[in-house]
């Protein structure tokens, strides 16, 4: 038995539910809206008007004025931009300005965050963060961890239990429910590192320096370090059932290799990903680096799980006895903590019980910043991840607000950010970003470049109209890992063996998918004759090959491409569009960027808009129905930047089109797409 | 429009001449060689009479030598032990075994043969130190000798050279970076003119440099016209650095379009040998795009091999990782030498940090180190045939001859006649110096 006693409190009860709610069918169900306040404001109007008070408070005694209110025009193209990812059409934009209801901004900001292009927009957020990427490892799909961060945003799952989910989830990754496991996946071999990573992303908090050494200008120690690893001590990146008949399956396959290539080739389609997920609910022990070089303690000892600051987690753990170590066996020394055998004390649901904790201030803290930032344009706490204990926020009460907003609201994030969106403030005039070490909160929202997802969803509207017409539901393409899962878990090792030599490859049932696989196969086999033809320096073939994969690659992407950005490969690959603008490579933590680069400017004018934007795309087809160039030339402006033209602007567009025709209608729209004002959200 | 394209004309005018000095007889030796396959693995070593030329060449450097960087960039931190500082017989060494090179008592690991055939031209650095561990902040403080802080962002040495020397080339970018993300080298609080032009895969080059064809000189101006009356009123109302910033993107795209030499970023124009010389691998051809540039006047070129974070299988990975980088570096070298390009061309192949000299056996791997590792400089007044520092017998500490990442983009610098010591202040007014007040290692020149 266990001689360990292990306390959980409720808190890990909650994350068993949560994981039970996670389940596909109980998630379709329960697609109600989640808020359920507690104390505090009590709706979106009254957290506005109190996060508007605030402010006008804070300014005030800056000696500032709140900004001007914006116009419609202004309002529509900012609210969509930010909360669909996207420009408006033409259409959505002119029935908003005609809308007389007095209540339609807030109205907009409530439609907007309920729609579908909103998830899209808050994927791109997420995965970011996540580093959500398509391939987890060699053999391991990223699909399903794709799968439920978007699942979690269309269900609008409280945050609180999206995290436990990620912190604590076990299981075989390619299971259906079972994505969160690649929150862990993720850093496959690296637990420090994702320690690392999750103090980070969910508690602000910087303490990679000690994973190496006691940080030398805050307060962690490297101790502090490891006794966070200690509560993810013992995992494994092998799920359970997978230990009993890994080994079984690695003989058979290698067996099989030496026979027949093509069956082991099918065999190891069969059992990709087959092993990979996660075991072991936490040992709560974890070692000092062997070359630990403090006088506190001596390297290489044993320390328990303990959390560095707020409420501490119920674990009741001890040290056990170290086994006196043997002479003369210097290689598993090399082995470190694998050698260690301590016993499960469900230390990982305590942690992710005591990350997510309503009384852990900086969790709730973080994600109401970097909302605020989102929206905002800066936080109130910048950087938004470097958190130390005598941090002050721009404005310490209305971050406290804000915290407690989260918090209240059964930390259901879009509530938190529609109620930020309906605030006056959010009405007022873009503000240019303030110089780093300026203390006070800028008078309106600050003036960002388009994020690269932004100006591809912007572009696409252009290009094809409905670009939200081109989101799938979450999860469609992990469904045929799914399939194969439950299908090849089944089957003993003969069977998976036998269907091999068959020399068959089942396809999945969804048509789509079927056809996207043979796809991939295709591409696969001529993969394999490309590095062939490389390697006899065959300079033909391996063009012509390149070309049949290219072909190949762009079918794979539905509709040549033409898709949300959240539905095309994460991240996108070099050198797309997506890429050239930011899109963060996903390695490191939001390594998006918005600079300005000369590629950009090149693709924007010779390469995107001259060839996308002309025959057949959206925006020329609506400038061609339209007879006046005036029509035109308003319709062009609205499109594009959101706006009617000036009269001056208007003026010099029609003077030009009675010179050079038509040719002048794709000038406007060339230049339109080059402006600052088209790129930046003001 | 007008005066940005004057100026750009003025400038391609004046750089005309470009900076293709090599002289035709190695030159055409050095494609000869190519073509008939000298570089590969069998026949390395060979091209006597292009070496021979070459040493006469290399005349006598000084420091300040160099007019510009080839900087080879091992993302996600190369294993010192299985590449330039093997310890054949030691516990810590695995698999890897070590090879003899030109150069008496300094050997390479395997998977180096061809380098090993130009020991003589390269120094090794082997006692590299970084305190930093983890990636983004390692990979920050090799590039700008600073720690990754929330608060500024420095510039990478890249970006100092742009901004602190007139350019050979103006119609060129200053700063380029092939094959990585183009986060890796960074352009700080100077200005985004600074920032290297990103370059994803070489084989690609430079996309949508042309003007499509159906819009005419005078047509493109006319729209640009307009352009520039729409952006001036907009900075006017809200100018704020990012959006000047991309006024600046947007007028050294147009200098970079009318720049005679916008042809450099088109390896098809290269002989079919000297391409297979380099090896069809991304970052082979990455250096191959690197020297068109070198010898048209780029004065940094940052060129990325990615996929050095061997955790898992770090030795099945070195038989992938390895190869690419043997062929490309030393193609480049030879390359270099035969254009009489490597006395004023300053190559330097570097890594955030090393590995541990344990073996975690589970997995086969090695963890990140940034306590002892390796690098190497060749070219721009280097004293080749050297490996200078020492570590243990095992790897794992250095013995003597420290060189902190700091004191390596120094001596980076100071080959480049940049005073590591001078200060520079940034726009919030605090002073940096292009290397942290790094020391250059003065024995690792000639």
């Amino acid at each position: 038995m266990n001689p360990i006693t292990t306390l959980i409190g409720t808190a890990a009860l909650a994350a068993v539910q949560a994981a039970t709610w996670l389940a596909p069918d109980a998630a379709a169900s329960k697609r109600s809206p989640t808020f359920d306040p507690v104390r505090g404001a009590t709706d979106v109007a009254g957290a506005a008007a109190r996060i508007d008070e605030l402010l006008e408070a804070h300014w005030s005694a800056q000696g500032l004025r709140g900004g001007d209110i914006v116009d419609d025009h202004a309002f529509a193209r900012r609210a969509h931009l930010h909360l669909a990812g996207r420009v408006p059409t033409v259409e959505e934009l002119r029935a908003f300005v005609a809308d007389r209801n007095r209540d339609k901004r807030p109205e907009l900001i409530a439609t907007l965050v309920r729609s579908p292009a909103h998830q899209s927009r808050m994927y791109a957020f997420w995965a970011d963060l996540l580093r959500v990427v398509d391939r987890l490892g060699n053999q391991v799909s990223g699909a399903p961890y794709e799968h439920f961060v978007k699942q979690a945003l269309a269900d609008n799952m409280p945050y609180d239990a999206f995290v436990r989910e990620l912190l604590s989830a076990e299981g075989p990754a390619m299971q259906r429910g079972n994505g969160a496991t690649g929150y862990l996946m993720r850093d496959r071999g690296m637990p420090e590192d994702n320690m690392a990573n999750t103090m980070r992303v969910f508690l602000g908090t910087r303490i990679e320096c000690a994973q190496c050494h006691n940080h030398p200008f805050d307060h962690w120690t490297q101790q502090d370090f490891v006794r966070l690893v200690a509560f993810q001590g013992g995992v494994q990146y092998v799920h359970g059932d997978a230990r009993a008949r890994g080994r079984e399956l690695i003989q058979a396959g290698r067996a099989l290799r030496d026979q027949n290539q093509q069956a082991y080739r099918i065999f190891r389609g069969l059992t990709r990903g087959m092993a990979a997920g996660i075991s072991g609910s936490g040992t709560g022990l974890a070692r000092l680096p062997k070359d630990y070089a403090y006088e506190d303690a001596r390297p290489n000892a044993i320390l328990t799980a303990e959390a560095p600051f707020g409420p501490a987690p119920e674990l009741d753990i001890a040290v056990p006895a170290e086994r006196p170590a043997r002479r003369g066996r210097r290689r598993s020394a090399n082995r470190g903590r694998n050698r260690d055998n301590f016993p499960e004390a469900d230390s990982r649901s305590a942690f992710a019980a005591w990350v997510s904790s309503a009384e852990n201030d900086r969790f709730a803290q973080v994600i109401a910043n970097r909302l605020w930032k989102l929206v905002m344009g800066r936080g109130l706490i910048e950087p938004v991840d470097d958190i130390r204990d005598d941090t002050l926020a721009a404005d310490p009460e209305l971050m406290a607000f804000l915290t407690q907003l989260v918090v209240d609201s059964g930390f259901d994030l879009r509530f938190v950010l529609e109620a930020i969106c309906s605030t006056t403030a959010w009405q007022r005039e873009a503000q240019a970003e303030p110089a780093p070490g300026v203390a006070a909160i800028p008078t309106g929202p600050i003036i960002q470049r388009m994020t690269a997802e932004q100006a591809w969803d912007s572009l696409l509207v252009l290009r094809i109209g409905d670009a939200d017409g081109t989101l799938t539901a979450p999860g469609f393409d992990a469904e045929a890992i799914y399939e194969q899962y439950d299908r090849v878990a089944q089957m003993s090792v003969d069977d998976i063996l036998a269907e091999a030599r068959s020399g068959r490859r089942i396809r999945p049932q969804n048509p789509r998918l079927a056809q996207r696989q043979k796809l991939r196969e295709e591409a696969r086999a001529l993969g394999r004759q490309l590095a062939q033809a490389r390697r006899q320096r065959d300079a033909e073939r391996t063009a012509a090959l390149r070309e049949q994969i290219d072909a190949l690659r762009q079918q794979l992407s539905a509709g040549g491409g033409l898709v949300r950005a959240s539905e095309l490969p994460n991240p996108a690959p070099d050198g797309h569009f997506l890429r050239n603008f930011g899109q963060s490579d996903r390695q490191q933590i939001e390594a998006s960027s918005r600079e300005a680069n000369v590629p950009q400017a090149l693709n924007l004018m010779n390469g995107l808009v001259d060839e996308a934007m002309a025959k057949g795309s959206a925006i020329q087809s609506a400038l061609g129905a339209l007879d006046q160039p005036a029509a035109k030339i308003t319709h062009a402006f609205e499109a594009i930047l959101g706006r009617p033209p000036t009269s001056r602007e208007r003026r010099e567009w029609l003077s030009d089109v009675r010179r050079f025709g038509d040719e002048a209608i794709t000038d406007l729209v060339w230049v339109l797409l080059q402006t600052h004002e088209f790129l930046f959200i003001g | 429009m007008s005066r940005s394209r004057t100026r750009s004309q003025a400038r391609s005018r004046a750089s005309s001449h470009v900076r293709l000095r090599a002289d035709d007889v190695s030159r055409r030796a050095f494609v000869r060689g190519a073509a008939s396959g000298l570089l590969g693995v069998a026949a390395a070593g060979a091209l006597p009479a292009a070496n021979a030329r070459a040493a006469s060449l290399t005349g006598a450097p000084r420091r300040g030598a160099a007019q510009r960087v080839i900087f080879l960039y091992m993302s996600g931190g190369m294993s010192h032990l299985d590449t330039l500082d093997p310890k054949p017989g030691a516990e810590t060494q695995g698999p890897t075994t070590a090879i003899d090179t030109n150069v008496d008592g300094i050997q390479l690991s395997q998977h180096f043969p061809l380098l090993a055939q130009s020991m003589d031209k390269v120094a090794l650095v082997r006692t590299l130190q970084s305190t930093q561990g983890a990636h983004a902040q390692g990979r920050y403080f090799l590039h700008t000798s600073y720690e990754l802080r929330g608060t500024i962002r420095h510039p990478s040495m890249g970006a100092w050279l742009s901004a602190l020397r007139e350019p050979e080339n103006p119609t060129l970018p200053g700063h380029v970076s092939v094959g990585g993300d183009i986060y890796s080298a960074q352009g700080g609080f100077l200005s985004s003119r600074h920032y290297p032009l990103p370059i994803g895969d070489p084989d690609a080059g430079l996309q949508d440099a042309y003007r499509p064809k159906t819009v005419s000189d005078e047509r493109f101006h006319r729209r640009w016209e307009r352009l520039q009356g729409m952006n001036e009123e907009f900075a006017r109302t809200i100018g704020t650095p990012s959006v000047a910033a991309y006024g600046e993107a947007y007028d050294q795209a147009l200098a970079l379009m009318e720049s005679a030499d916008l042809e450099a970023f088109d390896l098809s124009r290269e002989d079919e040998a000297v391409r297979d010389a380099y090896g069809r691998s991304r970052f082979g051809q990455g250096c191959l795009l690197a020297r068109r540039l070198a010898e048209r006047g780029v004065g940094f070129i940052e060129v990325v091999s990615g996929g050095w974070d061997t955790h898992n299988d770090n030795f099945e990975s070195m038989e992938d990782l390895c190869p690419p980088v043997d062929r490309g570096l030393t193609c480049l070298l030879r390359d270099l030498e035969a254009r009489g390009l490597l006395r004023d061309t300053l190559v330097v192949l570097a890594t955030e940090f090393g590995r541990t000299p344990d073996i975690v056996e589970a997995r086969s791997g090695r963890n990140h180190y940034p306590k002892a590792f390796s690098g190497l400089l060749a070219g721009g007044g280097i004293r080749g045939g050297q490996a200078w520092g020492r570590t243990d017998d095992e790897g794992r500490e250095v013995l003597e001859n420290p060189v902190r990442l700091q004191d390596f983009s120094a001596t980076i610098a100071y080959a480049l006649g940049l005073d590591p010591e001078r200060e520079h202040f940034s726009p919030s007014g605090r002073p940096f110096q292009v290397a942290n007040k790094g020391r250059p290692v003065l024995g690792l020149f000639a």
